[in-house]
């Protein structure tokens, strides 16, 4: 499935956040998201998988604009992994990824075996099947953020959104998260912090700076100095990492 | 996952509660001021339902005996599971629906708008201001279209400037509160050029006192209907409860939910305030103490909550019926309190609770 | 010599005996009423001569100064528009009211009173305040003895004690005996002709309005209730409080009043307490509601005082015991 915004605004408490954001995520591609803080991403992330409301602009998934699908539908088409939050509700971790089954359950239907093969598939892949007993609430962050992965996925949809995915998470997750998400075959935006791993896992990039899209491309065509310079505000070189043969961007205080 | 163990242990917990609904309205019936012989009971709704006389009761079927089982204690018994049930159902969708454990029902301001419709009607008079239909509505009438209105005028408050937000809902409700007890008292010092004795806080405590079989009707129209409506949106609850924005992503429509939820929520009870009055404590704390039996999955909490509120609430009407000195009554409001708060403060010691967060 | 001594000791006894006249005129005052500040303690206030500028900060005292024709020594009397009985309006309508007894205090102070009749509640904190910042302003505060119970001990003989209180205040004993006297006599009566019958009816006096949750029955622990003992009956409530249905069945009253403790009492009032009460289909085998032996009395006839009680307790003898 496609995903694509349309010179999308957005304002938050009259200020405006997003100004006509134009991105596009083809079907099966990996698309990172980056800029500094400030800079709109989660407000267009948000506005993507309808927590709100653009102002401009129109959202489409693969051409049919966003107004006209049902939020159910839209569930079963797009599953987003936010930063986790604190829940005023006890649940267990096996419950928590079996609602992600919901979009795909009518009003009366029940909770079928292949649901729960599905939600210990998803466990597994993200290396929380022994814990899904645990309540929710007893993880640490970086468990917190796998559930939410695993409920995700459960939702077997064509798209997965994630808002910095990784941020709370020690590196041995990071670098797993990561690893899961690229071997997922779906299509993939994700919001990121670390312009590192853009050259990694991304196919393609869009760079926001205060609420606009700066420039978009694949990672190697567009990330140079300059481009640093101008949104990150700061200086920077660019060599072939002698590891792992990707470009790498060393930050120059 | 889905525990075997588990399963069987919910089962068993909802026929006990079935169980001990059947046996506590029979024993319930038994008991009261007047000392009545089991046998006169039981013989007096045998005979009402079936026909069958069992003998020895003096004109059975009529008189002071049957008036005393069939026509004040029966509707009686069964109002205060009916009250009960509907209480703890409304606590619980509120808490879901405003995503904060210690909402009750009330939380809109629903209480202090039946107050206030209340008061209107007993000081104003409807007759006075109205003609028509409207002149001729009783105080029931006006409690029930005050605690509508203010739910209304909570949600239109907790919507203005953007998205509806649980604490605006619940800060909301706290203003409309205030300015509704404002108001009921300016009618009532107004109304002050007689001597001071009447004052309208009979809706403060309630009383299945008067119960009849014919104040049962609404209360449990509604509780009938709002209790299977529900059942079929704990999936949607369950999610709810994840935050607003999992609940979006995984599809559900917070806004038209919430309102939906909230409506009927308040319609329950103000149908409930108006027949009964103000029974505090059932709607927040039986929530609480079944959830450290089933956790937080309400396809297990709301009919085991629901459940053990009818059951609570005949129990407390029967100490409130016995336990008053020379045969008066205590009013049930403070029977509900004087349990409530002590359990809920063990509860809350023994952390049995399914409060997410850190303990 | 002895003409002359005769003569003066006649002149002295005569003088001496004008002058004891003269003083048993004035040998009423100082007089002392007990009255009871708002912890229902008794108070002492002592008059020392008749008051000339006195209010009346209740519709109750309204009614017994007019009874006792002391019109002229109000300066001001309570606002109850709605409720004076026919033979008072003009009179009430010609003196001057006082706006809010409850909590205008300046008002009160400003028409410079020497004494203020009023209730237990007057004397309330969020009211006119205590009792003895009144004294001490020089203005004597009289409570009504069954008011809120003020007394702590209501009874009608309290209440008899209020006329024997405006007697002493006013220096009108000797008509407030005779209405005392007469009141008493009344009583009596209706005691003995109770004690002759076979067994006396049982009554029982409830408050229950529409949309109400509870009935409450009024105990003779109050004076309401114990009217109804006065009248010759039997009010098996000792403590007034809400009452159960099923209780009301077990009592099974002869008769039942309905106290309207409304703001108003018109027919339309009284037609809604009724209904209200026979929708209580549970107390349909009760006696006094198969036979239709409810009657609905107001408030004022039947709370506090004043000079309505004692009539109202023969009409309830006359009503329980008409044949």
């Amino acid at each position: 499935m496609d995903i694509t915004t349309k010179g999308v605004s957005i304002k938050l408490s009259g200020k405006e956040i997003v100004h006509e954001a134009s991105i596009r995520v083809r079907g099966g591609q990996m698309v990172g998201l980056f800029g500094p803080n400030g800079s709109g991403k989660s407000t267009l992330l948000k506005s993507i998988y309808r927590v709100l409301k653009p102002q401009a602009g129109e959202i489409l998934f693969d051409d049919i604009p966003l107004e006209q699908i049902p939020r159910q539908e839209t569930a079963k088409k797009l599953a987003v992994v936010t930063q986790f939050t604190t829940l005023n509700f006890e649940f267990k971790v096996s419950e928590i990824v079996l609602m992600g089954r919901s979009p795909h359950k009518k009003l009366l239907d029940k909770d079928t075996p292949e649901d729960f093969r599905i939600v210990r598939e998803c466990l597994e892949k993200v290396n929380m099947l022994g814990l899904s007993d645990r309540k929710f609430s007893t993880l640490s962050g970086g468990e917190k953020q796998r559930v939410l992965l695993a409920r995700a996925l459960a939702q077997e949809t064509s798209v997965l959104v994630l808002d910095e995915p990784t941020n709370h998470l020690d590196i041995k997750y990071q670098l797993q998260t990561m690893e899961i998400i690229r071997n997922l075959n779906k299509g993939v935006l994700l919001a990121l912090h670390d312009l590192n791993m853009a050259f990694r896992y991304c196919d393609y990039v869009f760079i926001m700076k205060d609420g606009r899209v700066e420039a978009h491309g694949k990672p190697e065509d567009i990330i140079d100095e300059a481009l640093i310079r101008n949104v990150y505000e700061v200086e920077s070189r660019i060599y072939e990492n002698p590891v792992t043969h990707l470009p790498s961007i060393a930050f120059l205080p | 996952m889905q525990n075997k163990r588990e399963v069987t242990l919910f089962w068993m917990l909802m026929a006990g509660l079935v169980f001990g609904l059947i046996l506590s309205i029979i024993f319930a019936v038994s008991v009261g001021a007047v000392a009545l012989s089991p046998r006169d009971v039981y013989g007096t709704i045998l005979y009402r339902l079936t026909g069958w006389d069992i003998g020895g009761i003096e004109n059975i079927g009529e008189g002071p005996l049957f008036d005393i089982v069939w026509i004040i204690r029966l509707p009686r018994v069964i109002m205060s599971v009916v009250v009960g049930m509907g209480l703890a159902l409304a606590g619980v969708i509120m808490q879901a629906t405003v995503q904060n454990p210690l909402a009750d029902p009330y939380v809109l301001g629903l209480s202090s708008g039946a107050s206030l419709g209340a008061t209107f009607s007993i000081m104003i008079g409807a007759s006075s201001v109205f003609t028509g239909f409207l002149a001729n509505t009783g105080i029931a009438f006006w409690g029930f279209l005050g605690a509508l209105g203010v739910s209304v005028l909570v949600f239109l408050l907790s919507s203005i400037g953007g998205r509806m937000t649980t604490s605006k809902l619940i800060l909301s409700g706290v203003v409309v509160s205030s300015i509704c007890s404002a108001f009921s008292n300016i009618i009532i010092y107004l109304n002050q050029d007689k001597s001071d004795i009447q004052s309208v806080t009979f809706w403060t405590f309630g009383s299945f006192s008067t119960a009849t079989w014919e104040k049962l009707r609404l209360p449990t129209i509604a509780l009938v209907v709002c209790f299977a409506f529900f059942l079929t949106q704990v999936r949607r609850i369950n999610i709810m409860l994840l935050g607003d924005e999992a609940a979006t992503t995984l599809g559900i429509d917070l806004n038209r939910l919430r309102r939906v939820y909230m409506v009927l929520t308040a319609l329950l009870t103000a149908v409930i305030v108006c027949t009964c009055g103000i029974v505090g404590f059932v709607g927040l704390m039986i929530p609480h103490f079944m959830r450290a039996f089933t956790g937080s999955d309400y396809r297990r909490l709301l009919p085991a909550t629901t459940l053990f509120g009818g059951l609570f609430l005949i129990w407390a009407d029967i100490a409130a019926r016995t336990l008053g000195a020379s045969g008066k009554e205590i009013p049930i409001g403070i029977i509900t309190s004087a349990i409530g708060a002590p359990v809920f403060m063990i509860i809350m010691l023994r952390r049995a609770y399914g409060f997410g967060g850190r303990d | 010599m002895k003409l002359a001594k005769l003569t003066l000791c006649a002149l002295v006894a005569l003088a001496l005996s004008l002058s004891a006249l003269a003083f048993a005129e004035d040998a009423h005052y100082p007089v002392t009423i007990t009255t009871y500040d708002y912890a229902k303690t008794p108070v002492e206030i002592t008059f020392n001569e008749k008051p000339t500028r006195a209010i009346s900060g209740q519709e109750i005292w309204n009614e017994m100064m007019f009874y006792f024709d002391l019109d002229e020594y109000m300066v001001a009397i309570a606002n109850s528009d709605s409720n004076v009985p026919e033979e008072y309006k003009e009179r009430y309508d010609a003196l001057p009211k006082i706006s809010d007894t409850w909590h205008n205090k300046e008002g009160i102070v400003s028409l410079e009173p020497q004494v203020f009749f009023g209730w237990r509640s007057h004397f309330a904190e969020d009211s006119l305040g205590d009792i003895y910042e009144w004294i001490d302003r020089d203005i004597q505060p009289v409570v009504l003895n069954c008011s809120n119970n003020a007394c702590g001990n209501s009874s009608v003989q309290a209440v008899l004690q209020d006329f024997d209180n405006l007697g002493k205040i006013f220096d009108i004993q000797d008509k407030t005996d005779a209405y005392i006297a007469e009141a008493n006599a009344m009583l009596d009566n209706i005691q003995e002709n109770v004690a002759q019958l076979e067994a006396p009816k049982t009554v029982l006096m409830l408050e229950y309005y529409d949309g109400d949750t509870t009935v409450y029955a009024w105990g003779t622990n109050s004076l309401s209730g114990q009217m109804i003992t006065n009248a010759g009956a039997v009010n098996p409530i000792d403590m007034q409080g809400d009452i159960s249905l099923e209780e009301i069945v077990a009592i099974n009253p002869d008769k039942i009043i309905l106290m309207n403790a409304g703001n108003s009492d018109t027919e339309e009032d009284r037609e809604s307490i009724y209904n209200a009460f026979y929708a209580l289909e549970g107390l349909r085998s009760v006696e006094a509601v198969k036979n239709e032996q409810v009657r609905i009395y107001p408030l004022d006839d039947i709370y506090g005082g004043g000079i309505r009680i004692i009539p109202a307790i023969e009409d309830i003898y006359n009503w329980i015991y008409a044949e």
